[in-house]
């Protein structure tokens, strides 16, 4: 008797081969015990495959692995292709305009102003970097534009402490998320003797709130560098040499000692007249958006300077360079070392 | 933040996700079954699907799309046990005992399950990496030869020789097991 080969007993078994030569197998294996057994064994081989299908490997926690992965797949997908993401700055409404100057205010006059300024700690000049204004393509380091600039108010001195008191008495104002708000607060007050100190720990949004309730705004970035400069590019806002003098020391520990009061320099003043702009602390100006994520222009540079690396964020009294602070939430965005001041339109 | 554009974003995203979610499992099972441990099968999976989602184009008509996902798995996973030659079963023996075990699954069980595992991937691993493949294609995923033939991208008769080669292999290992 001629036995079918042992791989064609294998394709029998599982059901591979063409009807003719199925047939002719089958006729066979009816009448041959051995072969008959070997297709038995072979369909068990099948049958422990087939169980297998649906059953996944030991000590394997699917939920958690299949997370993993889907997590892996969709970063692994995402383009490595470098594409600036194009940015759009978060309008201001005009305030209702001022016929007089307010109280604490400085007249600016209407002006030609060569608004030129770049980042301060701002990785590469690639295109994406830093900001983009509306008048340019994509976000960019470096940024000179010519600008008619019509007249406004400004705060003399950033924001105080009183001042917010009062807002806050008045208005019964509380953030959402107050976590980190006037940290350095106690039970709803200031420390004593901190009253002509600039108030720090607010958000940008607190900060709207409180230009909202005094009839103000916050400035836009080329308002405030306008007021800080006026027309002539000086570096500071006494002229164009770093004067020591005119700002409050520098401080690099550990623990922050906390801004000085916003009238303590008058060497500091501007050609308006406008006080406290270097030094002291940074100030809230414009935000921007882009398709993830927001930040906002920061001007003025605070009393701290860290120091290390200059990727920390860095101290900055030149009146050419902004700093671009990303946005995160309030508790997050909120800082000691950040405070703001206000305009009004004429 | 241009609001046109992202009804459409997250149209294709969720299109994206579903894909992910209905293959998933059978893609990872697949190609595990082919490397023998966890680790390489989660590595590749993702890799199989990354270069999936590459070509969007190939994602519309889903029924295709999975059978497409299949044979870049297949493929991957054979590249794979090409350049690693083949593999060590270890996990078995290297997993803890109780780590990730079900606390309704009885000792005696978890033994049968051990057992019938380690049998499973010793009988695998007697097999070249193409055998592997068709036969875990035919019988574990119950695929036609002719579309085990079309996901391997060879001859239905190659591919029928696989599938008889490694049954044969693989009934051996069993009866060498049983003696």
């Amino acid at each position: 008797v001629k036995h079918p080969a042992e791989t064609a007993l294998a394709l029998y078994a599982g059901g591979d081969l063409g009807w003719w030569t199925r047939l002719g197998i089958g006729r066979h294996v009816r009448q041959c015990g051995p072969c008959r057994r070997q297709v038995e064994e072979f369909r068990t081989v099948c049958e422990m495959l087939q169980a297998e299908r649906e059953k996944l490997p030991p000590n394997l926690e699917w939920s958690e692995a299949a997370a993993a992965m889907r997590a892996n797949i969709r970063l692994g997908s995402l383009s490595s292709q470098w594409k600036p993401l194009t940015q759009q700055i978060v309008g201001i409404p005009p305030t209702k305009p001022a016929r007089e100057v307010p109280e604490g205010m400085v007249l600016i006059p209407a002006g030609e102003f060569r608004f030129k300024v770049s980042g301060v700690e701002i990785e590469g000049s690639d295109p994406g970097v830093d900001f983009q204004y509306a008048w340019e393509e994509f976000p960019q380091r470096r940024h000179d534009r010519e600008m008619q600039i019509p007249s406004f108010y400004i705060d003399k001195y950033p924001v105080t402490n009183a001042q917010f008191k009062r807002f806050l008495d008045a208005s019964g104002y509380r953030p959402k998320d107050a976590y980190n708000f006037l940290k350095d607060w106690k039970n709803g007050a200031y420390p004593a003797g901190w009253d002509r100190k600039p108030v720090t720990w607010v958000s940008i949004e607190d900060a709207r709130a409180y230009a909202a309730w005094a009839g103000k705004r916050l400035p836009h970035e080329w308002q405030w560098q306008y007021a800080a400069q006026g027309t002539d590019g000086r570096l500071y806002p006494w002229g164009n040499q770093a004067n020591a003098a005119a700002i409050p020391k520098p401080e690099n520990g550990h623990e922050l000692r906390g801004p000085t009061d916003v009238n303590a320099y008058p060497g500091g003043a501007s050609p308006f007249g406008v006080m406290d702009l270097v030094g002291n602390v940074w100030q809230w100006t414009d935000e921007y958006v882009d398709e993830h994520t927001r930040a906002a222009v920061l001007r003025g540079g605070s009393y701290y300077r860290p120091s290390g690396s200059n990727w920390y964020f860095p101290q900055n009294t030149k009146l050419d360079q902004h700093q671009k602070y990303l946005l995160m939430a309030p508790c997050k965005d909120r800082a000691g070392t950040l405070g703001f001041r206000c305009v009004v339109d004429r | 933040m241009s609001e046109a554009v992202e009804p459409v974003l997250e149209d294709s995203l969720a299109r994206q996700n579903r894909f992910i979610s209905e293959n998933l499992r059978r893609i990872f099972l697949l190609v595990y079954r082919m490397v023998g441990n966890v680790a390489d099968a989660q590595d590749l999976t993702q890799e199989v699907f990354v270069k999936a989602l590459q070509r969007r184009d190939q994602l519309k008509d889903e029924e295709k799309a999975a059978h497409w996902l299949s044979r870049i798995a297949t493929n991957t996973a054979i590249d794979f046990l090409r350049r690693h030659g083949r593999l060590a079963f270890c996990e078995l023996d290297d997993m803890p005992e109780q780590a990730g075990s079900s606390p309704l699954e009885s000792p005696e069980a978890r033994v049968l399950r051990a057992e019938r595992e380690a049998i499973l991937e010793g009988g695998l691993a007697t097999l070249t990496a193409r055998e592997r493949a068709a036969l875990l294609l035919r019988d574990v995923e119950g695929l036609p030869a002719e579309e085990v033939a079309r996901h391997m991208a060879g001859s239905k008769a190659t591919v029928r020789s696989h599938i008889a080669n490694a049954r044969v292999k693989f009934r051996r290992y069993l009866s060498r097991r049983k003696t």
